[in-house]
Parts: C-alpha cells; structure tokens; sequence
C-alpha cells in the first residue's frame, strides 16, 4: 500500500481544498458525523491515564470544536490547529478563552509546516481519508513527534458510503468514479509499523446515518465540503436523468421504516513514537507533566 | 507571530527554518525561495499559495 491508490481514485487535493473553503460556513451545521466520530475518538485519550502532552497538534481540525476541548483538557498545553482551508480556522480560531486559543495554520498534512519532534500529542480526526498517499501523510505526523509522543487519528474506511458506490456504479454502469476508496484497518495498521510508530492499534466500528432521500444525503455531504474530489469523477453537471437512475437503485435497499440507511465505516488507530531511538515505548519524561489540568 | 509558533513552523517544502519578515507579513524559506503569506493572522503555510523571490531579492 505505498504507493498511491490507482489514478481514477486518486483525490485532487486543490479540489478538496477549494470545496472545503466554501463549506465552512455551513459545516457546523451538517457535520453530525464529524462531530460524533469526534467525539468517540476524543474518548479514547480517556484510557491513556499519566498521559500529560503540552504540546498537541490537531491536524485537519475543521472548524476547531476538538481543537477548543483539547486545549481544555490540558490547560497549560500549547495547541496548534493545522487544517488546508484557511475559511475554517477563521473559525477554529475564535473558540475558547481568549488566552487558550489555538495557534492556527494553513497547511497539508502530505506536507507539513512543522519542524520535527514538536509535539507530543497529535491529534487527527477524519482528515487522513483526503491525504491521495497516506503514508506519506502518516510519515508526515510520525516525523512532528517528539519521542514518547503518541499519534491517535480515526479516518474513513472500506465500506465508507458502500450504499452510494453500488448505486452509482447501477445508475451509470460504473463508467465514472463517484465514492473514494479508503484503506481498511490492516493497511492503516502496516504503515502505522513501516513508519517506524511502535504499538500500533487499530480498529473499525460501523456507523449507518438514515437519510429519507439520496439527495439529502448528498446535501449533507456537500455541506461539510465532502464533494467528489477523485480524479476519475465525472465532468460538467449531474444530469437529472442520471440522478433519477441513481434514486431508483440506492431506493433498492431502503429499510422496514423507508429510511435509506448510509454506511460509514471509522477505522481508529494510535502508536507511540519510540522514546530514546528504542522500539519500546518508556513512560513520558517527567517534564511533560507541568502542563497541570486534569 | 507569536515568537514561540515561529520556532516550530517550518518550510512545507524542505523542512528548513523560516525568516519572519513583519512589515510583508511573510514567512521567507531562503533555501527554497519561497515566501508564504500569513493573512489575516494566519501563516499559510501551503506551496501553491506561496510566493518565488525572484533571483535579486535579498533575504534579510
């Protein structure tokens, strides 16, 4: 999995950016998946008792609502919220008291601003699924590590939209790309080790959203700036008769209640940057505790 | 520019250290010869966005 997924599927990242750019606005408002996945992933920092960052980077935050609890969590923490769309940290930014508020910047996650060894906490939730090389993105998070630094991210997988795909590809035969394709969690959990991250973990659940109608599906999926950015997408306007093939098949597999149920599948992961050059993870050195907070 | 975000920002490109230059509002990669805007406060720190000195512009 090292090299980039095969041409058709590969993100044009300009594209993303751009469609990012204009959904800051409404994103808040749609992005109930986000959030949640967010949330669960913001969770997970729970199990991980002593752990005391004061350096965190939440790369790809959007519009900075973990960003804001992060930088609550650990209140002497230096928080850095990194996303590709400057629309959306105008709004991370102005979360929070004014005195915790994060250090914003523009970057790519393929290519990041940030010196190596600069953090000891980063933080990733949904961004990797638009990075077209992912190893080149999860090298990127490795190398700002600091030794003993953990890396905890969830992304999009396999089954992500399978609903959609099948339906498109019935609409119009499979002659255009319209879902991306994401890796599942063994190839996440290889680059995880080919990175040189020790104790990798990951894992998936399954998250099923009901929409009554496709479009409202893709409605939401505009809204947060998740438009089709694959190479192979199709050019020039959706026509309505195509539209129309697409509501009969993704019709097909409505449920008891008439809903049309849409599949998402979050892959999780975390691993340690090895303290001391050493495979094995030590536990954080003791000047990483005068963070205060919790 | 916090003096402390300046520390840990580095070229997108080549990793290399930046030169704040205050009254452009840029962050200058003198390697790369590259210089990233910082607009309404915010270093963006992205290739495509970021201006090529030309070969008789001085650094510092």
């Amino acid at each position: 999995m090292s090299a980039p997924r095969p041409e058709p599927w590969r993100i044009d990242k300009r594209r993303a950016r751009r469609a990012f750019e204009r959904a800051a606005a409404t994103y808040d408002g749609a992005a109930f998946l986000q959030r949640e996945v967010g949330q669960r992933l913001y969770e997970r920092l729970d199990l991980l008792r002593g752990f005391r960052p004061v350096r965190i980077l939440d790369a790809g935050c959007g519009t900075g609502a973990l960003t804001a609890q992060l930088a609550r969590r650990w209140r002497g923490a230096r928080v850095v919220a990194l996303d590709i769309a400057p629309a959306m940290l105008a709004r991370a930014r102005r979360r929070g008291p004014w005195l915790r508020r994060p250090w914003c910047v523009a970057g790519d996650i393929e290519a990041l601003p940030l010196a190596a060894g600069s953090f000891d906490l980063v933080f990733s939730s949904l961004a990797l699924q638009w990075c077209p090389d992912l190893e080149r993105a999860i090298g990127e998070l490795a190398r700002v590590l600091a030794p003993g630094g953990l890396l905890l991210f969830a992304t999009f997988g396999p089954d992500t939209l399978r609903e959609l795909r099948a339906a498109w590809a019935e609409a119009d035969g499979g002659a255009h790309v319209h879902v991306h394709g994401f890796p599942d969690l063994h190839e996440v959990g290889d680059l995880l080790l080919h990175t040189g991250l020790a104790d990798p973990v990951t894992d998936a659940e399954w998250i099923t959203v009901r929409y009554g109608d496709v479009l409202e599906l893709m409605r939401d999926l505009k809204a947060i700036g998740a438009r089709n950015a694959a190479a192979g997408r199709p050019r020039g306007l959706t026509g309505r008769g195509r539209i129309e093939a697409l509501r009969r098949a993704y019709g097909r597999c409505r449920d008891a209640g008439g809903r049309l149920p849409a599949t998402f599948e979050v892959v999780y992961g975390h691993a340690w940057k090895p303290a001391g050059g050493g495979a094995v993870r030590v536990a954080p050195p003791s000047a990483r505790r005068r963070g205060g907070g919790p | 520019m916090d003096p402390k975000l300046l520390e840990i920002l580095a070229c997108p490109v080549c990793k290399g250290p930046l030169v704040y230059r205050k009254a452009e509002q840029e962050l200058v990669c003198k390697a790369d010869r590259l210089a990233y805007p910082i607009r309404d406060g915010i270093p963006v720190m992205l290739e495509e966005e970021a201006r090529r000195l030309p070969a008789d512009e001085e650094v510092e």
